[in-house]
This record gives structure tokens, sequence and C-alpha cells, in this order.
């Protein structure tokens, strides 16, 4: 049990932490509904055996968790606290801030997306997965996949259509 | 440098109609610190994908969390007692009542059996001895044959009546 959740399990949390993030918007809580998820996970060990994918069961009890954090905490529209800036070659403080500004706006944007069509996104940028992996782990259609991802898509190049 | 197959490339991006290698082909090129004016604007996107990607946790996040499972593995899980679980004792102590009172009840039954066995086994001594029986209960005699000639004078007496 425990090589299982080493190996299999535990090398989840990031790809749980940026699910978390792009739902709670919050880097902290994010981190804790990581950990709640994970432990969990653990003392759900004893369902493993019936559960058909590990991955999927992890991804769900983390989706919901982060949603429950938004919830409880009552708020929308935040956005991500990337404190980490895309590094660049550009010299010129003209062009960095253009650069800087450009950015704001598409993570607004993003951030603005609802949840749903955002964790598609994140599942299908970030993640790189396929439509029916992700269809398969929201419990949703792939062509529902494929409206929610499009409208998202839409919106962010509305939003950078103006720049 | 032509850039339409990264153009085509784009509009099939927002159309969700390419592949997973292909979003890959596009997040490549756009890292790229030389790329042209007619696509900056779409460089944004790509970077902020890139960096969302890049987000993870710190390494001390899982000795947090090893140390965690390990200390509830310690601790023991909480074990989940429904209702019947609950009230088995109550069930057990109510199946020896009802135990005791059956064996109690059958016991009863039998000592009653065995008072009428005395009784039988003088009928049947009367059958084999009827002397020593008679020296026995000469009243008895007396008494049921005064009985039966008082009915039959009763039953003479409500003859003569009709």
């Amino acid at each position: 049990m425990e090589n299982i959740f080493k190996n299999e399990i535990l090398p989840l949390r990031d790809r749980l932490f940026r699910l978390a993030l792009s739902i709670t918007l919050n880097r902290q809580e994010a981190e804790d509904v990581v950990q709640d998820t994970l432990l969990k996970m653990w003392s759900m060990r004893d369902q493993w055996k019936t559960v058909c994918s590990l991955e999927a069961m992890a991804v769900t009890i983390c989706r919901n968790m982060a949603l429950d954090c938004t919830r409880k905490a009552g708020r929308d529209n935040l956005t991500i606290d990337i404190d980490r800036d895309s590094p660049r070659a550009d010299t010129d403080p003209s062009v960095q801030l253009e650069h800087k500004e450009r950015l704001g706006m598409v993570r607004a944007a993003m951030d603005q997306l609802p949840e749903i069509q955002r964790t598609i996104m994140l599942l299908r940028e970030s993640e790189g997965q396929s439509y029916a992996g992700i269809a398969e782990e929201l419990g949703i259609t792939e062509t529902q996949v494929r409206v929610y991802l499009h409208r998202a898509r839409q919106k962010i190049k509305k939003s950078i259509s103006g720049l | 440098m032509d850039y339409k197959y990264i153009e085509q490339l784009l509009e099939h991006y927002w159309e969700c109609k390419t592949t997973i290698q292909e979003e890959q082909i596009l997040r490549a090129f756009f890292s790229q610190d030389d790329i042209p004016e007619s696509l900056a604007r779409y460089r944004e996107v790509f970077v902020s994908i890139n960096d969302m990607a890049c987000e993870h946790l710190d390494e001390d996040f899982d000795r947090r969390i090893l140390s965690m499972t390990t200390e509830k593995e310690k601790q023991g899980t909480a074990r989940h007692i429904t209702l019947y679980h609950r009230m088995r004792p109550l069930y057990r102590a109510a199946a020896m009542v009802a135990v005791i009172l059956t064996i109690g009840m059958a016991a009863q039954r039998s000592f009653v059996d065995d008072s009428q066995e005395p009784a039988q086994m003088r009928a049947q001594q009367a059958i084999e001895d009827p002397d020593s029986e008679y020296t026995l209960m000469p009243d008895g005699m007396e008494n049921t044959s005064a009985e039966v000639s008082g009915t039959g004078q009763d039953s003479l007496s409500h003859h003569s009546v009709k």
C-alpha cells in the first residue's frame, strides 16, 4: 500500500496542485487542498483495488475539495499571484512593460473564465490530456469538453484582440 | 521566413481543431524570443500556459505528507461503527434471556409430565393387582359408588318431573 502511495499517488502532487490553483487561484489554499486530497486518498486505501484509475480518483477529490474551498471563501474573479515573471531577452524597458501588461491581461482573462472552462483549459494546455481523457476525469462527454474549450479559447482570443 | 504554417495552426487552435502535438509546436514556437510583429500579441497566451504548466510544489511537501501518513498509520484508522454493531451486546443479552427462558419452560414441562407419571403407574398397578389398590383407596371407591347412585336418583327424579 505504501509503495503504491509513494509511486503512483504522490507523483500526482504537482498536477493536483495546478488543478487546485486554477480553481482556488490562491497558492496556499491550493497547497492545503492537495495535502487534504492526498491524505484522503491514503485514508481510502481499502478502496484502491476496486477503483479503475487512481489518478482519476485523486483528480475528482482534488477538484471537489478546491470547489468547496472557493465556495466557503465565497470569492470570484481573483487572479493567481504568479510572482515568477517569464524571462525575456528584451532589454528595452518599454518592451518589457508592454509584455508584462499583455501577460497580465491574458492571465486576468484566464482567471475570469468559469471554473469548468478553466479546468478543461488547464488539463488540455498544461497537462496535454486528450479530449477523451478530460471527459472521463470530469465525468462529462467529449463533445462538452470541446464546447467548453472552444468557448474558453474564444474568450482568451477576444481578450487579446484589442492589444 | 514564412509563418503561414504557424498562422494556420493558430486558426485551428482557436477553433479547437489542433492535435496535442500541433499545440506543442505552437507552445515551442511562442517560447522563442524572435517572434514576428504580426504574431507577437499571441505570445502571452502561450507564455501564460507554459507558466501554468511549470507550477509545482516543493520537495518538502512530499516529506510532510509521508510523515503525516505514517502518523495516521500509527494512530490507526477510525472504525465506522454501524447501529447494528453498536446494539450487538443488547441483542446478545436478549438472545441469552430467550435461551434461558426456553430451557426453563422445557424443564418445567418435563416436571409436570413426571408428576403425571405416578398416576399412570398406579393405574397400571391397579390393573395388575386390584386387591392391593382397593385396600389403599377404600373411601375413594365408596365415594364413587355414592356419586353414581346419587346421579341415578337425580336422573330418575328428573324423568318423573317430565
